[in-house]
Formats: C-alpha cells, sequence, structure tokens
C-alpha cells in the first residue's frame, strides 16, 4: 500500500523538512512545534513545570487529565500563562523558514548548466548561477529560465534596478512623454493624484482634495448615515451591538455536573451561538467555546469572533463526521465492559429520544387498537 | 504554515495531527521492522500495521497485522491496537486486543505509574505506542497481564509457551 501520494498528505501546505544533512536546522525546526498538535505554536502558553503547548492543546488536554502532557507533572490551567518570546519566537521563525531553508539547499545550477550544453558556450552563465545563490527568495523555475538566456535575465535585472530608482524621480520626464490625457498624474503643488486634463482647474481652484477622495468621504458619510438610520429604527444593529458588548475576558467554566441546560444555553447566547440540542451537545459546544475564546484571548493575533464562531461550527462538524466514521470503534468498544459503560454514557441523549420514540409509538398503537377494536393482529402489523 | 487557519478548521484535530503523524512516518521510517498507515483515504481513524517479530524473541521471524482504531478526539484520547489475527502472548487480549500502559485511557491509573512515558499522554503517538508494542513482544509483562492462561504459562513453562508462539508464527506464515 503505497500512501506517499494519499490525497490527504497532499492537502497539508506544509513546508517540506530540511534535508538531513543539517540536522541542526531540523531540531530547530521541531523546537517550535507543539508536543500536542504537532504543529508550529499558536498561541503558545507555559505552564508549571515549564513545558510550553498551543493555548488552545492544553487547554483541552487539561480537560481531560490535570497532569502536563510532556512530564506528568500535576497542573492547572489557573498555571497557563502566555509565553510571549516563544510566540515571537515562533512567528519569526515561520517568517525567515523559507529564506533559511533556500540557502540549505544545495545548489542545483551545476545540473542545469549540463542539461542545456548551450550555456556552457556562455561565459556569462557562471556569473548569473553566481548571482541567483546571492538571491536565495528566487524560485528553481525562475533560476531555470535565467539560465536559459543569461543575458535577457541580466537585461530584466537591470532593468529592475532602474525600475527602483525610477520611483524616486519618476514625475520628472518619463512619464510627461507617455501619458495621456485621461491618465492620472499627481498634482505639482498638493501631490495629490488626478486626471491629467483637470490638473490645471485644480491648481486655479486652490488644490481642493481631488473628487475621488471626496467620494470617499460623501460614502463613509452615507455609510454613517445608514448606520444611525439602524441605531434609530433599531434595526440589525443588535447582533453589532452584542459583539461590543462580549467581554474580552477569560470564561470562567461553569460545573457541568450541577449546570441546567438553561444554564448553558444563557452562556451560549451571551457569546450569540446556536442553543440547539440536548445537554450533552451543549455541554461539548459551552467547553469548545471556551477552550477556542480562553485561548484567542492567549496570542497577539485574535481572531474575531466571528470567525471564532465559524471554527467552531467546523469542529462540531468535522467532529461529528469522525465519529460517524468511527462506527468499528464503537464495535471494539462494545467488547468490553468499561466500553459498554462508556458507550452508554456517550450516548445517553440519542437513548433518551428512541425511549421516547418508542413511548409515543406504543401510545399510537395503543390508540389504534382502541379505534380498531378487535382487529388486534391487524394492527399491530400494519404498524 | 499560519496562514492556513481554514485548512486547520476543515479537517478535524484528529485528522490533522494523524496525517502529520502518518507524514512524519514516511518521511522518518520506523527502524524497519513496523510500517504503519491509514487503510483507506477518506478515513484517518484506522490504520492498519505491519510489525515484524523482534529478533531474539520467539516471535523472531513473524510479520503481525493490527488495526489501530483511533478515538474523534485523538489525541487526547489513546488509541486501540488489535492484533488480527489474535498473537498468543501475555498482554494480548485473546481476542487481539493489545494490553499495555501507555495505551490506558489517561484519568485510570491503576498501577501508580510514575514515568510519563508509560503512560498515554498527548504527546504520545503512533510512533511512540508501536515501539512500546516492540519492547512489550520482547519482555511480556506478566504483573499486568491481559491473557491469564498465557500468563501463568510464560511463568510456570516457558519453553512450552515459547514453542506455542512459534507454532503460531509458522501456522501464521503458513509454513
Amino acid at each position: 500500500m503505497d500512501m506517499s501520494s494519499h490525497p490527504l498528505l497532499s492537502s497539508i501546505d506544509e513546508a517540506p523538512p530540511f534535508p538531513p544533512n543539517h540536522p541542526q536546522l531540523r531540531r530547530l525546526d521541531r523546537s517550535v512545534v507543539c508536543q500536542i498538535c504537532k504543529e508550529p505554536f499558536q498561541a503558545p502558553v507555559s505552564i508549571g513545570c515549564g513545558h510550553s503547548f498551543c493555548s488552545s492543546c492544553i487547554r483541552s488536554s487539561l480537560d481531560v487529565l490535570k497532569k502536563c502532557p510532556s512530564c506528568n507533572e500535576p497542573a492547572s490551567e489557573g498555571q497557563i500563562r502566555r509565553n510571549r518570546a516563544l510566540e515571537e519566537i515562533t512567528d519569526s521563525w515561520e517568517e525567515s523558514r523559507p529564506i533559511i531553508y533556500d540557502l540549505a539547499k544545495p545548489p542545483p545550477q551545476p545540473q542545469i548548466t549540463k542539461k542545456r550544453p548551450a550555456q556552457e558556450l556562455n561565459p556569462k552563465a557562471a556569473s548569473s548561477s553566481g548571482t541567483k545563490r546571492l538571491k536565495p527568495n528566487s524560485s528553481r523555475e525562475t533560476s531555470g529560465s535565467r539560465s536559459q538566456s543569461p543575458t535577457k535575465s541580466r537585461r530584466s535585472n537591470d532593468s529592475d534596478h532602474d525600475e527602483v530608482q525610477n520611483g524616486e524621480v519618476e514625475d520628472e520626464e518619463d512619464d510627461v512623454q507617455e501619458l495621456t490625457e485621461n491618465d492620472e498624474a499627481p498634482c505639482p503643488i498638493c501631490q495629490s493624484t488626478l486626471p491629467i486634463s483637470s490638473i490645471p482647474l485644480h491648481i486655479e481652484k486652490g488644490c481642493p482634495p481631488p473628487k475621488s477622495k471626496l467620494n470617499g468621504n460623501g460614502n463613509r458619510k452615507g455609510n454613517q448615515k445608514a448606520d444611525w438610520k439602524k441605531v434609530f429604527s433599531g434595526q440589525s444593529i443588535g447582533a453589532k451591538n452584542k459583539d461590543k458588548e462580549v467581554e474580552m475576558k477569560r470564561i470562567t467554566k461553569p460545573n457541568y455536573a450541577l449546570a441546567t441546560p438553561a444554564d448553558l444555553r444563557s452562556i451560549l447566547s451571551d457569546y450569540s451561538l446556536p442553543t440547539t440540542g440536548d445537554k450533552v451537545t451543549l455541554i461539548s459546544r459551552v467547553q469548545e467555546w471556551i477552550i477556542l475564546f480562553n485561548s484567542n484571548l492567549d496570542t497577539s493575533h485574535p481572531s474575531s469572533l466571528s470567525a471564532l464562531r465559524a471554527k467552531l461550527s467546523d469542529m462540531e462538524n468535522s467532529k461529528k463526521r469522525d465519529k460517524e466514521r468511527g462506527k468499528d470503534e464503537m464495535i471494539n468498544q462494545l467488547g468490553s465492559k468499561d466500553g459498554l459503560q462508556k458507550y452508554a454514557k456517550d450516548k445517553r441523549s440519542e437513548f433518551e429520544r428512541l425511549r421516547k420514540e418508542i413511548i409515543e409509538r406504543d401510545r399510537k398503537r395503543k390508540e389504534q387498537e382502541e379505534g380498531k377494536g378487535g382487529g388486534k393482529d391487524n394492527a399491530i402489523e400494519v404498524e | 504554515m499560519f496562514g492556513n487557519n481554514n485548512a486547520r478548521a476543515q479537517t478535524s484535530t484528529a485528522t490533522r495531527r494523524l496525517m502529520k503523524e502518518y507524514k512524519d512516518l514516511t518521511a522518518d521510517p520506523l527502524q524497519d521492522t513496523i510500517t504503519a498507515g491509514p487503510i483507506s483515504e477518506d478515513n484517518m481513524l484506522e490504520w492498519e500495521a505491519l510489525i515484524q517479530g523482534p529478533e531474539g524473541t520467539p516471535y523472531e521471524g513473524g510479520v503481525f497485522a493490527a488495526k489501530l482504531v483511533f478515538p474523534s478526539d485523538y489525541p487526547l484520547n489513546p488509541f486501540t491496537i488489535t492484533f488480527d489475527p489474535p498473537l498468543l502472548h501475555p498482554n494480548i487480549y485473546p481476542n487481539g486486543v493489545v494490553c499495555i500502559s501507555i495505551l490506558h485511557p489517561p484519568g485510570d491509573d491503576p498501577l501508580h505509574y510514575e514515568s510519563a512515558s508509560e503512560r498515554w499522554s498527548p504527546v504520545q503517538g503512533v510512533r511512540s505506542v508501536l515501539l512500546s508494542v516492540l519492547s512489550m513482544l520482547a519482555e511480556p509483562n506478566i504483573e499486568s497481564g491481559a491473557d491469564v492462561e498465557c500468563c501463568k504459562l510464560y511463568r510456570d513453562n516457558k519453553p512450552e509457551f515459547e514453542r506455542r508462539v512459534r507454532e503460531q508464527v509458522k501456522n501464521l506464515l503458513g509454513i
């Protein structure tokens, strides 16, 4: 079974590992990875023993067992502290990783030049490959095309240079030649961009802000007006207000054993979340939300509340999918006594639903039997 | 890797983590005595593993198939390993389920293991567990046995135990 071309695997958009001749870089790469999700830290936090994890990972782990997953030391959520240095390190490593990856890659030029003998005649091929090595950002494809026609690439490199220089002196001579009346240009006095034909009038008027900007302002005012209208008419601003009302403070966990479904629903509605489902569903939704919400406070790139809500619903759906897939596990589970109890506990809500359905069915059957009087057997068969 | 919140959301935590582990196992294989991977493409929660009997044990020469089943809240809870067909071993139930401390769900710690490496925790994974299975095959732990009959046999009549295991290995290989 060859799984190396597994579609799921290729669906992970993940940077390739460093070559084995760089064990230090591999080690560095591993060190910014959370040991629970095996992915780069997101909102890293540390606990009492000094081990660090993603905030959401350790929060969900501590929900199951109040111990450090790495060293088994007793741990609790109260110990969780943001690890800002680690977050900075992870972020900056993610940013510099591609650069270092390119630097660590063995230079591929010699093979390319051998494949294309024409270049060997060209003395400039060597120099172009030299510049390539200095430029870690250039990808393989561009390097290929570059060595194909080194002189051309040179020219384009030079023109790159020119463009950079142009950026400073741009509006002096070149533009005047190329531009037509319909093009835009900066006003020589106030530097705001407007159509060339309107510049004289614009200067005569004493440089009022250009129309496009006015439009922008106008639009904004329009929006503001609309917003206020909404406020006064009381429509749809409710949702927005709710977002503002949400206090960006860690949520304290309710006592799930004591909480009534109504308690849970009120927590969920405080954060504009769906309040459907039985107590088990509600509890798991509240739990997931608290983990998402609280860990979102442990990062310097927090997600918006609506993004968090979307994430919660995605999580719920994907978990449901996984549960449906994991039917075999269920069969295994039913083999042992403990497993049977756990299954019964997990599926209590479903059992309850089935029980009600059966009671309902019985009731209906009785009604029918009473209605039909003598035709008892028939009634059951019809059912 | 940080910008892929969407991809992360579409697949569950369990599936993502398992994909990651599988990728890791293919990139850096577990010695050459174990291969493991998902059975079908659309379900990452079921894997199959082929384990070679360790040298110097009665299991030597055999190749044993095992099924790995992961819970939907993996890695918070451990997975199960079932040898199919069942293997004669003090720590394997007669139905093939492997019973080792690293696979016990967190919370119940009947033997009070001190070391985290002997217990399930989310930092453990397929790799560490399969390594434990290898060492379990080499050194049965009859203090927390699963197959009581087999434990007794192992303790009282080791040569007979080894003979039966070898016989089973031969049968499995069809010799």
